[in-house]
């Protein structure tokens, strides 16, 4: 019987169209790929405890979570808003050299999928997605603790200071200090974070430090802060998505939280009514909070691999 | 909460043994019951647990009276109020639910409940005491909702260890489309909203004292499930209808009496009131069509309250009887009752604009 090995995980830079993006992936370098997209104001590292039970779960499969554009070690990108993501991540997965997978997405990562996947429909009208004329192919959609709706999405675009950890956006945003401030804001950018696990999930120090380490610098504040702005200025791309939701016959799951401080399971229950392809089922997740990846990482990997598994 | 929709009604029943009458003629007469119902556009038949004779209760099997209900009837729903959760395991429920499911084509209405008699646990060997109780039954009801869900699932938690399996028959809808608590805390009643079930709310109280349930069941629901989340709140009462408020009173009074005389708080020592007066202070509604009618519109604007569950039969009260007053009921009352409360909500629409 073989010993087994502990999962290795890949982190890596790649270039794309001249901006470094950063991936840490995982499983095998070819096969049908699983696409992890992270929300505010994370990274791929969100998906860390995740990975190792994926790659355990899913023989074959690659998987890949992206830093999005400004967010983690990627590089900023302008106007990288849900109306530019969609064809961001199709360039990405076209350099990787994937040619179907299945996407996640959490939060912001989920709006951008969710996006997508309306304008791979092909419905939307103006310029077509690059995907329909060929290139990698989504097959499934995993959707966990996000939402395409216009009220709490311009709540967060136009007023992110009222949002942990933004909270202490406005302050930081005068850069009182400079340099010397770093390790404040990212103090302030930890405790902020805290709020939204739920009571009982631990992240270490030297976790908490990956994370954190953007929100030190004005400038990793600056593009979190922009990246909410887009939400509101990219309205109307958003909600032609949502009126064409009912195209999506693509295998959705959705997976929530019982407790998520932004998203209830009020936008879960209308994205179940609104896409034809979703899932009976909402699958809840207890005793989790905003960060289900953190709370409970071994349930989330379960329902994320048992969607894939299940034959179609 | 949508103003024009009808109240629906809802037939509860305890099957209660009375005048040492067989089992199977006390069971052939809820069907009687339900068929009747069914034929006046009942939401659904809700049957109580109860062991061991408890409260003179005689079905201790709800869910296979409730499929048998189901077979001789044509549209109601069937299910319980309420099923007693912690005495089951709650993967032996699921199974049993997601079987019903299938076997009624959908036609299930399930409440259930934390438990009230203790002698009731003690037979089967579950704890009653409240700290271990409660959270019993949310941890269970969290086992019954990852089940449902047909994925394989394993369970680590304090009162259930679940290991890898898979729950089959896999079930075709949410269980919140036809689930209920029973609950008379705030408590209870906001995790009934919190998991997006309906709120049952027992008999015998003035609408006021409903207030603090009713109050924390929809702020939950509103937190967990939005504005527009479906509202399902049902509160029971025993209801007789006679042709007249006379007739009603002296036709049902001998057994009202007698369920006071049997109930909880009764006092030995003092003599039993006059039946007029129980029926105010037990909250029955009893009298000819139009007192009924005009008694049930009050409460339903009084507390809002989606369905309306009928307990039509009572120990100490013929079956012919009941059968009497259901009839009246469905024929005389509904539709008294829904252009009443059709008239309150159009003038509260008026009023508000």
């Amino acid at each position: 019987m073989p010993i087994p090995s502990p999962t290795v995980i890949t982190a890596a830079t790649l270039d794309l169209r001249g901006r470094p993006v950063f991936v840490r992936s995982t499983g095998t370098t070819d096969g049908p790929a699983l696409i992890l997209l992270h929300g505010l104001p994370t990274s791929s590292w969100l998906w860390r405890r995740c990975l190792p039970d994926l790659a355990e779960a899913l023989p074959g499969w690659r998987i890949i979570a992206p830093d999005l554009p400004g967010y983690g070690r990627s590089a900023p990108r302008p106007g990288a808003g849900p109306r530019h993501l969609g064809g961001w991540l199709h360039a990405l997965l076209t350099t990787l050299g994937v040619d179907r997978f299945a996407l996640v997405g959490h939060d912001l990562g989920g709006l951008v999928a969710l996006t997508d996947a309306v304008a791979r429909t092909g419905r939307l009208g103006g310029t077509p997605h690059p995907a329909r004329t060929g290139g990698p192919q989504l097959e499934r959609l995993l959707l966990l603790n996000t939402t395409i709706y216009p009220a709490p999405l311009l709540v967060l675009g136009l007023l992110p200071s009222i949002v942990p950890p933004f909270a202490d956006l406005s302050l930081v945003w005068l850069g009182r200090g400079g340099a010397a401030r770093d390790d404040d804001r990212r103090k302030g950018y930890v405790v902020g974070m805290r709020q939204l696990l739920a009571p009982g999930t631990v992240v270490e120090a030297v976790e908490w430090a990956e994370y954190a380490r953007p929100y030190g610098p004005i400038a990793g504040w600056r593009e979190a802060r922009r990246s909410l702005r887009a939400l509101a200025w990219q309205a109307p791309f958003v909600l032609r998505c949502l009126a064409h939701l009912g195209d999506l016959t693509l295998p959705t799951r959705l997976i929530w939280s019982r407790h998520d401080p932004f998203f209830p399971l009020a936008v879960a229950e209308r994205l179940r009514r609104a896409i034809p392809g979703a899932e009976p089922m909402i699958h809840i997740i207890e005793g989790a909070a905003h960060f289900p990846q953190e709370d409970q990482p071994a349930e989330v990997a379960r329902l994320i691999a048992e969607f894939l598994r299940e034959p179609r | 909460m949508p103003t024009h929709t009808p109240v629906r009604y809802v037939l509860t029943s305890h099957v209660e043994e009375h005048g040492g009458r067989p089992a199977a003629a006390t069971h052939a007469e809820i069907f009687e019951q339900v068929a009747l119902a069914d034929s006046f556009g009942f939401d659904a038949l809700w049957l109580a647990e109860h062991h061991f004779g408890a409260q003179a209760g005689m079905v201790s099997q709800p869910l296979l009276v409730a499929l048998a209900a189901a077979t001789r009837t044509r549209r109601i729903n069937v299910g319980t109020s309420l099923i007693v959760l912690p005495l089951h395991h709650p993967l032996m429920l699921a199974e049993q639910l997601s079987t019903l499911n299938l076997l009624t084509e959908g036609r299930l209405s399930i409440g259930f409940g934390s438990g009230s008699a203790p002698f009731e646990f003690a037979g089967f060997d579950a704890p009653f005491d409240g700290e271990r109780r409660h959270p019993r039954f949310r941890e269970a009801l969290e086992v019954i909702e990852r089940a449902w869900t047909g994925e394989p699932f394993s369970h680590e938690g304090t009162n259930f260890q679940i290991g890898e399996v898979r729950l089959v028959p896999r079930p075709t809808r949410p269980l919140r489309e036809f689930a209920w608590l029973g609950a008379m805390s705030e408590q209870t009643a906001a995790m009934a909203g919190e998991f997006g079930y309906g709120l049952q709310l027992p008999r015998g109280q003035s609408a006021d004292h409903y207030a603090a349930p009713i109050g924390a069941f929809r702020a939950a629901l509103r937190d967990t499930w939005g504005p527009d989340a479906p509202e399902r709140l049902a509160i029971a009462r025993c209801v007789y209808v006679g042709t007249d408020d006379e007739t009603a009173i002296a036709e049902a009074g001998p057994s009202i009496r007698r369920f006071y005389e049997h109930s909880k708080g009764y006092d030995k020592t003092k003599p039993t009131p006059a039946a007029p007066e129980l029926i105010e202070r037990l909250h029955f509604i009893v009298g000819g069509p139009e007192k009924c009618a005009r008694e049930i519109a009050a409460f339903v604007a009084a507390t809002g309250i989606s369905h309306l569950s009928i307990q039509p039969i009572w120990e100490g009260l013929e079956h012919g009887q009941a059968i009497a007053s259901l009839r009246r009921f469905g024929a005389e009352v509904m539709p008294r009752a829904e252009a009443l409360i059709g008239a309150e909500r159009a003038a509260g629409v008026a009023g508000q604009d």
